[in-house]
């Protein structure tokens, strides 16, 4: 969920208009899923839930989204770009690594600090969510002055030396990325390579190594540059296209003069920014179903006129309607995302609820009504019953010899006290009841739950069951009392079981057995063994048992 | 005070065996050997009459001496040194031989030799030990009275127990710890004054305590009076078999969706990131499938099954450029290796996936989920690294937007106890368009608690559904957490057993 900070009194120059913070918040939440976080003095803290709304990332495209919701404006904005001669040249060389190139020149501009770090932000932002850091597209921004056109956009040498934004000496590349904050940052993107991606003028100065770093001459903005080079560069050319257009549009809403740059790519030639609207083309039966019902022609038109959409036509024939949508919507990916704008614009508080009318059977799983027997059961003998998490302890479930400890670790755990899934529950439940020796006893607790244990057979590589533990610890605690605990639910379970006495290190030889329902080994009964209740700092005698009620085998 | 009629028997017996003592304090034994009753008998009547008021207790401390139980074969053998004297009368013995011969330890010994060559009775030369005139004049004359105070000793004994004479040898014997020294109290009882007039018309009667089946059949009750229970004595506590009361708000939920025709379904909990994230068009670098946000297992490549290989065709295409959908898709290139990847459920949404590509799929069907999810963070009041959501999806040929919110009415008045909810705009990736349930509750304000939507074309299609499905999730624990009015989501997964049995049952 990104977050952004915008100055108030630029939304309010931007809009030409003063709003209430409250009246920002109601529109966010309403129209643009968002919300304002907090806001003090200038600042306003803004939350987005899409981070596809890049448009938003700014008080100027802000600003351009609240224009037709408060009425102030109708149909696409409109900026002004200049034809010019600068051209960028894509070689070949680039084509695997990072073919796409978008790039603009904005004249004119003055840069107020809010300016500044509005700019900042807004690159931040894009870079990180849409770029998915910087990987898809990143952005870079130059003093125009200082560069001599054409600029090439090639692969050199991953030994080729520069000084990097913010360094005093020259490096070669590949050092860069191993010694700057943003090498290290991004550098995972171009590892592996021999040779690195250049923006170079005709001069031969460099003027970044795209996605890493600007150079620390030609791409060192001042704040008295008044004019920038802008360039966008990535993987996807939708989104390197569209990733300019919000820069650059949202220069131009701060007073820069647009001016075109040519990108040769081959005996290609584009021109950009590209700020042609992106045209659709949809069923009104589509809206309709979707919907629940239809809308009027007017509310229809409503609707999409707030959400900053122009409509081109409506074909009443037919049953479709033509619509331009702003150049800068990176997030509509179908017409489901415009549909779902005219229910926007339209308001869900006008949509009515209805119950649907689908006579469908509800029903339980099948585990749902063993497990739910089961607890009936022993909560009826006097039983507590506890939930402990199924992500556990690799040493707290792996030492307990003879138990099945094919465990299932984690890649990256977050913390060493939960590195493994529980492949049994009687750890768990040993840890449980030494947590609470100061609590009266007796201590009579059980638990139904999922374990899970390495198995290369299933697709998922796992082995799924479920199990029941049942523990009693008082001072008294013993075979029998655990013994009759079983027998008692098995015989209301209608299972006909046998125990046969085994040896097991954690319990105590004698009175420890393996327990089998219709031949298959099901399970363990037996005392805890004194030491391994002195290892947990419990003092008190524990006899437990546990169970497997079924193995989870599912579909795929 | 209590009244006397309620009292128990034994008590009464205590209350009378004091009146007919006179004023006074007296002990337990007293008490004990005047009435007839045993001595625990007296303990246990004594303490309830002082928390009624009748009696004072007043507890001393004093010490007894007893011999240790290791050193009880002296009683019969005597005493190290004695042994040893009466051994050298017959001649010279090596003291290497000593302990051997007289079957002591080597302890024993070293104490007894230096006690006795402290006062000349015996000479060593050259290992070997032989008795001194003077030792032989001490044995004559030694009446050896440390033993007679030994075996008085045999039962603890109070100081003014032991006569006189035997007092100078308790120090020394407690030093060499053959007798040691108990603390114990003693409880002398004695009347309060005020209760005294009340006792002239006390009676013991015969009267019926515990009910039997003796007395029923004999008919003993008919002729008996019921001895009159005191009834605002608290009772002793007892623990009752219980529910856990998360997993009860489970039960009672799964409940609910059963009563609104919803099916229960399951899902794996290591599953593949083909049906958690690809199969729900997440796109492969979505920061949410980022190694932060979801654990991934080791050694973790699994399989997609070759039933479904056409399914993953028709994901790829879609992912990577909208396949027939008249979708942009995300443009990238799909990868095959994260789609197998094996990682902890991260969402329920991975069971509305298989339920969607099951061959018993049913349409019209309405299914849900209740399933614990894992994702990594710091784990403090409001965060785990484990949870449960609610999950469902309703397949059909005519739902609607219109629907999906008459679903999530229910859901904030059923399942929230909520008077007033609204529903605004929201993103998922799998889904447009999206609904977010708010509801608002006394005392806590607005709330968002659920996230819905329909199905993009995108996640159905590939997985062959060509109805709308609307999907839902909801925040599961916080509305558990809302209505228990639980601030630390830690407590969902208690350990403290007292906390568990204290937790009161709410509807």
């Amino acid at each position: 969920m990104p977050t952004i900070t915008i100055s108030k009194r630029d939304l309010d120059t931007f809009l030409g208009k003063k709003i209430s913070v409250e009246e920002l918040h109601n529109l966010l939440f309403s129209y643009l899923k968002g919300e304002v976080k907090d806001s003090k003095d200038d600042e306003i803290n803004i939350e987005f839930e899409e981070s596809n709304r890049a448009d938003l990332f700014s008080a100027e495209g802000f600003a351009r989204a609240l224009r037709p919701l408060l009425g102030l404006s109708k149909g696409l904005p409109n900026y002004p770009v200049k034809k010019s001669n600068y051209k960028v040249i894509v070689d070949s060389s680039i084509k695997k690594i990072r073919p796409y190139i978008a790039c603009a020149v904005v004249r004119n501009i003055k840069m107020t600090d809010s300016g500044i770090k509005s700019l900042i932000q807004l690159q931040e932002k894009l870079d990180e969510t849409f770029g998915r850091k910087r990987k898809k597209t990143s952005i870079g921004i130059y003093d125009f002055n200082k560069i001599t056109f054409p600029v090439n956009y090639k692969l050199m040498s991953k030994d080729t030396k520069f000084v990097a934004l913010g360094f005093d000496k020259e490096l070669p590349s590949y050092q860069i990325l191993e010694q700057h904050p943003k090498g290290k940052e991004y550098g995972s993107i171009l590892s592996n390579l021999d040779e690195f991606p250049f923006l170079v003028d005709s001069k031969g100065k460099i003027l970044s190594m795209p996605p890493i770093i600007n150079s620390n001459d030609l791409g060192k903005v001042e704040e008295s540059s008044t004019d920038l080079f802008v360039e966008v560069t990535g993987t996807d050319e939708f989104a390197v296209k569209t990733v300019l257009n919000v820069v650059a549009s949202t220069l131009a809403e701060r007073g820069g003069q647009l001016e075109s740059v040519k990108i040769k790519d081959g005996d290609n030639l584009k021109t950009f920014p590209d700020f042609s609207p992106l045209e659709f083309t949809i069923s009104l039966s589509d809206v309709w179903k979707i919907l629940g019902f239809a809308l009027s022609e007017e509310q229809l038109k409503d609707a999409l006129y707030k959400m900053g959409y122009e409509i081109l036509k409506i074909n009443v024939k037919k049953g479709t309607i033509t619509i331009l949508a702003p150049f800068n919507r990176i997030d509509i990916l179908h017409p489901v995302d415009i549909i779902e704008d005219i229910l926007i614009g339209y308001g869900f508080d006008n949509i009515p609820p209805n119950l649907p009318n689908l006579s469908t059977r509800g029903s339980y799983l099948d585990i749902t009504y063993l497990q739910n027997n089961v607890r009936e059961c022993l909560i009826g003998i006097g039983f507590q019953e506890i939930l402990t998490f199924i992500l556990s302890n690799k040493d707290i479930q792996s030492k307990f010899p003879k138990i099945e400890t094919n465990l299932i670790e984690l890649k990256n755990p977050t913390t060493m006290t939960y590195n493994a899934l529980r492949a049994n529950l009687f750890p768990q439940i040993l840890n449980f009841l030494s947590k609470n020796t100061t609590v009266e006893f007796p201590h009579k607790v059980f638990e139904v739950g999922e374990v899970a244990s390495f198995s290369e057979k299933s697709n998922n590589y796992s082995n799924q069951e479920t199990h029941l533990c049942v523990a009693i610890s008082h001072s008294k605690a013993g075979f029998t009392e655990i013994h009759s605990v079983l027998d008692v639910l098995l015989k209301n379970l209608n299972k006909k079981y046998e125990i046969k006495p085994e040896k097991f290190p954690f319990l105590i030889e004698g009175r420890s057995a393996n327990i089998f329902i219709d031949n298959d080994l099901v399970g363990f009964i037996g005392e805890v063994h004194p030491e391994v209740l002195l290892n947990f700092g419990i003092e008190m005698p524990v006899t437990l048992f546990e169970i497997k009620l079924r193995t989870y085998k599912p579909e795929y | 005070m209590d009244s006397l009629n309620t009292l128990h028997n034994l008590e009464k017996k205590v209350l009378l065996t004091l009146k007919s003592l006179g004023v006074g304090r007296f002990s337990i034994d007293i008490i004990s050997e005047k009435s007839g009753l045993k001595k625990d008998e007296v303990n246990k009547a004594v303490e309830w009459l002082r928390e009624k008021g009748f009696v004072s207790v007043e507890v001393l401390s004093d010490s007894k001496f007893v011999i240790s139980p290791k050193f009880l074969d002296y009683l019969e053998k005597g005493l190290p040194e004695k042994r040893i004297i009466n051994a050298l009368r017959k001649g010279p013995i090596l003291f290497k031989d000593l302990s051997q011969t007289l079957n002591l330890s080597k302890d024993e010994v070293n104490v007894a030799i230096g006690m006795l060559k402290r006062s000349d009775y015996i000479s060593i030369s050259e290992g070997k030990i032989s008795l001194t005139d003077l030792g032989e004049t001490f044995i004559k004359e030694k009446k050896w009275d440390e033993e007679k105070l030994l075996s008085l000793l045999k039962s603890p004994k109070l100081n003014e127990e032991i006569p006189e004479n035997l007092h100078i040898f308790i120090t020394p014997l407690i030093e060499r710890g053959i007798i040691k020294e108990e603390i114990y109290s003693i409880r002398n009882v004695s009347l309060n004054s005020e209760i005294l007039p009340k006792l002239k018309d006390l009676k013991i009667e015969d009267e019926i305590d515990f009910l039997t089946s003796d007395i029923i059949r004999n008919e003993t009750w008919k002729s008996k009076p019921f001895k009159k229970y005191n009834l605002n004595v608290p009772p002793p506590p007892l623990f009752i078999g219980k529910k856990q009361a998360y997993l009860k708000f489970i039960d009672e939920t799964k409940e609910k969706m059963i009563s609104l025709g919803f099916e229960e379904m399951e899902g794996p909990i290591v599953d593949l990131s083909f049906f958690n994230n690809d199969a729900l068009f997440m796109p492969q670098d979505h920061p949410a499938r980022d190694i932060h946000d979801v654990f991934f297992v080791k050694a973790n490549k699994g399989k997609i099954p070759k039933e479904l290989e056409k399914n993953l065709e028709y994901v790829r295409k879609t992912h990577e450029n909208g396949w027939e959908l008249g979708s942009k898709g995300w443009g990238y290139k799909f990868s095959q290796d994260m789609t197998e990847s094996v990682m902890l459920r991260s969402q329920v949404t991975a069971v509305s996936a298989r339920k969607m590509l099951s061959k018993n799929l049913k349409i019209p069907g309405k299914y849900f989920a209740i399933g614990r999810v894992f994702r990594p963070d710091v784990i403090d009041w409001k965060h785990l690294i484990e949870f449960n959501q609610l999950e469902g999806i309703i397949l059909g040929e005519d739902l609607a937007f219109k629907d999906l919110l008459g679903i999530l009415k229910v859901f904030a008045e059923e399942l929230c106890g909520a008077k007033k909810y609204k529903f605004i705009p929201g993103y998922y990736p799998f889904t447009e368009p999206t609904a977010v349930l708010c509801v608002y509750l006394e005392g806590k304000g607005w709330m968002e608690i659920g996230g819905s939507g329909i199905f993009r074309p995108e996640v159905t299609k590939p997985l062959g559904i060509n109805v709308p499905v609307l999907a839902w999730g909801m925040g599961f624990d916080r509305i558990f957490m809302i209505k228990n009015n639980i601030n630390d989501i830690r407590d969902l997964f208690s350990n403290n057993l007292k906390f568990l049995r204290e937790m009161p049952l709410k509807v």
